[in-house]
């Protein structure tokens, strides 16, 4: 009698290890390896609880002591227990009026305008920017299609997105804060020159990211028989993300 | 009864254990849709919209690689725009101003030979016969005018599902979860100020090599001679002209023919000097001993070319030993070469023949001609 009760709760033992073993499979498959992945793991006491009906949602969490995204060029977490699946992109232009003044063939004209992105669970992003070089009438500054240092009296318009010294001191680099990874595009990345291509990529992130704030620096020079007249330009950033 | 029983438990109890080894080895495949992957949504400019522009008309760019996990079948493909990534019960809510219902499929790749259904807003899909699609095909599909929304900086998202059936119906195949965002456009702008500077007088000198309007002298002109039946009395003005008005310049001549009290020498029709006739008349050219002796007159100088010096003579005043006065008439522009027609500064040097018959009245001819530059623009 004794040997069949051992034998039976070996048999449930057995069951049940099994049992477990499967469930625990599901999260072994995001703890990978050559280069490290974690995603969606839970690590600590706190885990993610979301409750919903159809008027609302509560999303609840604890334990974190530390939230946001860490990376080196192999591997990416991002810590926190309220993170999720679903693809998110935030995308602003800060100050979308941009007025560069009076123009002079004598003087530059610069002036800067900023936006800031972040991306979650994705492949990364890239910034395009597309739109006419500053146009009055029929009459259209000349885009810089090659980086070029600013030269006055010459009609020029281009870009980039860092700090510059010269013609004047202006502009900023990107700033990534804690958790950003957004670059800038070689062409759109050396102090002091400038380019401008409609349609080109300005800057991009190879990873998630944080908020990055980049700030677009515009030159224009005028020649002594560049039309007077009010010039302008409609810019669009366009934000592509890979999931 | 009891051994029956027992033996039953044991059974069953045996046939579980099995069941669950295999399900290790062998685990059940979850029957909930595939992951689209590697999936992007870019915003590309419309006709005159940029891609991101709020309310624009633009075109949407989904690009997307089908999950690798075997041949499915592909009938259609739902792009269903919500304001959420998922909600409960599926529910979505359309970004408020997209507009689908004029979207027309574009460009397509990898996946092809669909038509477009536009006719729910916010829900377009394509649809062709079902077909197989190769594992890992990488697709896009272009969804021309599309009305972004209409919110600033708003993030969007876009369910893609694909369907065995042709119409969207039954469960999806395969979905994945794109985002974009509107965003503010940047307007720049900036301003030319308009500038011409003119001026006229006997004589206008150089600074530095640019012709400057304050070293011009005086308007007062004297005749080389006497008026005379056998000799061309001749002199020469100058006047300085740049403007950046991208429609150029236009310099007339505006006054009377000389006169003396109730006596005047004949404005000239266009023509050469001709000695013992009555005539006054100018041109812009450097003139030969033909039309008078010494002779007269410069080229405009620095010379026409099709860069930043666009003045010249104007037709019947631009011909060589050849004269005409006639009020209000154009003596000179900047229409020269391809357009803008803004120049630089350039000197004009005129030239003025009298002629007299022998009747000519004896008297002191006056006349007071005003130059006007006209820029357009």
């Amino acid at each position: 009698m004794l040997k069949r009760l051992i034998g039976w709760v070996s048999l449930f033992v057995i069951t049940v290890c099994c049992v477990f073993a499967s469930s625990l499979d599901t999260y072994a498959e995001t703890l990978q390896s050559p280069n490290y992945k974690l995603d969606e793991s839970v690590i600590g006491v706190g885990d993610l609880n979301q409750s919903s009906s159809a008027s609302y949602k509560a999303v609840n969490a604890t334990g974190d002591i530390a939230i946001g995204n860490s990376a080196s060029q192999n591997y990416q977490v991002e810590a926190g227990s309220q993170t999720t699946h679903d693809p998110t992109l935030s995308f602003k232009v800060i100050n979308g009026n941009v007025d560069f003044g009076r123009f002079s063939a004598t003087d530059p004209a610069t002036t800067t305008t900023t936006f800031s992105v972040s991306n979650y669970t994705s492949y990364g992003y890239v910034v395009l920017i597309t739109g006419d070089p500053p146009t009055n009438q029929s009459h259209t500054i000349n885009a810089m299609a090659a980086t070029d240092s600013s030269q006055t009296g010459k009609e020029q318009f281009g870009i980039n997105l860092v700090a510059n010294t010269s013609p004047v001191s202006f502009g900023a680099n990107p700033d990534n804060g804690q958790f950003g990874f957004g670059s800038v595009e070689s062409d759109y990345s050396t102090a002091n020159r400038f380019r401008y291509v409609s349609g080109e990529t300005i800057a991009h992130a190879d990873k998630s990211s944080g908020m990055t704030t980049y700030t677009i620096s515009y030159l224009v020079n005028v020649s002594s028989i560049t039309p007077g007249g009010k010039y302008t330009s409609d810019q669009t950033v366009i934000i592509t993300g890979t999931y | 009864m009891k051994t029956k029983k027992v033996r039953f438990i044991k059974v069953l109890s045996t046939a579980l254990l099995v069941i669950v080894l295999v399900l290790q080895v062998f685990p059940l495949e979850m029957a909930s849709a595939a992951q689209i992957t590697l999936r992007s949504l870019t915003l590309q400019a419309g006709a005159t919209d940029g891609g991101s522009k709020p309310g624009g008309v633009v075109n949407h760019l989904f690009t997307y690689t089908l999950p690798s996990v075997g041949n499915t079948n592909v009938g259609s493909i739902k792009f269903m725009y919500c304001t959420l990534a998922a909600a409960p019960a599926d529910a979505c809510t359309t970004p408020t101003g997209l507009d689908t219902t004029s979207a027309t499929l574009g460009s397509e790749n990898g996946v092809t030979g669909f038509t477009m259904v536009n006719t729910t807003n916010g829900s377009p899909y394509l649809t062709k016969t079902a077909a197989a699609v190769s594992a890992g095909t990488i697709a896009t599909h272009q969804l021309a005018s599309v009305t972004n929304p209409t919110t600033t900086n708003q993030t969007f998202f876009v369910r893609i599902r694909t369907y065995a059936s042709e119409d969207v119906t039954g469960a999806s195949t395969d979905a994945g979860v794109v985002t974009a965002s509107t965003a503010t456009q940047i307007i720049l702008e900036g301003i030319m100020p308009e500038s011409l500077v003119f001026c006229a007088g006997e004589t206008i000198g150089l600074t530095s090599t640019v012709p400057d309007c304050a070293t011009a002298t005086a308007g007062l002109i004297y005749f080389n001679q006497l008026f005379s039946p056998t000799d061309t009395a001749t002199s020469t003005s100058q006047m300085a002209a740049s403007t950046n008005a991208g429609s150029g310049y236009a310099i007339s001549v505006n006054g009377p023919t000389l006169t003396s009290g109730s006596s005047t020498i004949t404005g000239m029709a266009y023509g050469p000097s001709v000695k013992g006739i009555g005539q006054f008349g100018l041109n812009l050219k450097a003139n030969s001993i033909a039309a008078s002796v010494p002779a007269i007159g410069i080229e405009a100088a620095p010379v026409a070319n099709a860069t930043n010096f666009r003045g010249q003579a104007a037709t019947n005043y631009d011909t060589v030993d050849n004269f005409k006065f006639n009020t209000g008439d154009i003596v000179a522009n900047s229409y020269n070469g391809i357009t803008p027609f803004g120049t630089d500064a350039q000197i004009f040097t005129v030239s003025y023949i009298a002629n007299v018959p022998g009747s000519q009245p004896a008297g002191t001819y006056v006349t007071t001609l005003t130059y006007i530059a006209t820029p357009t623009y």
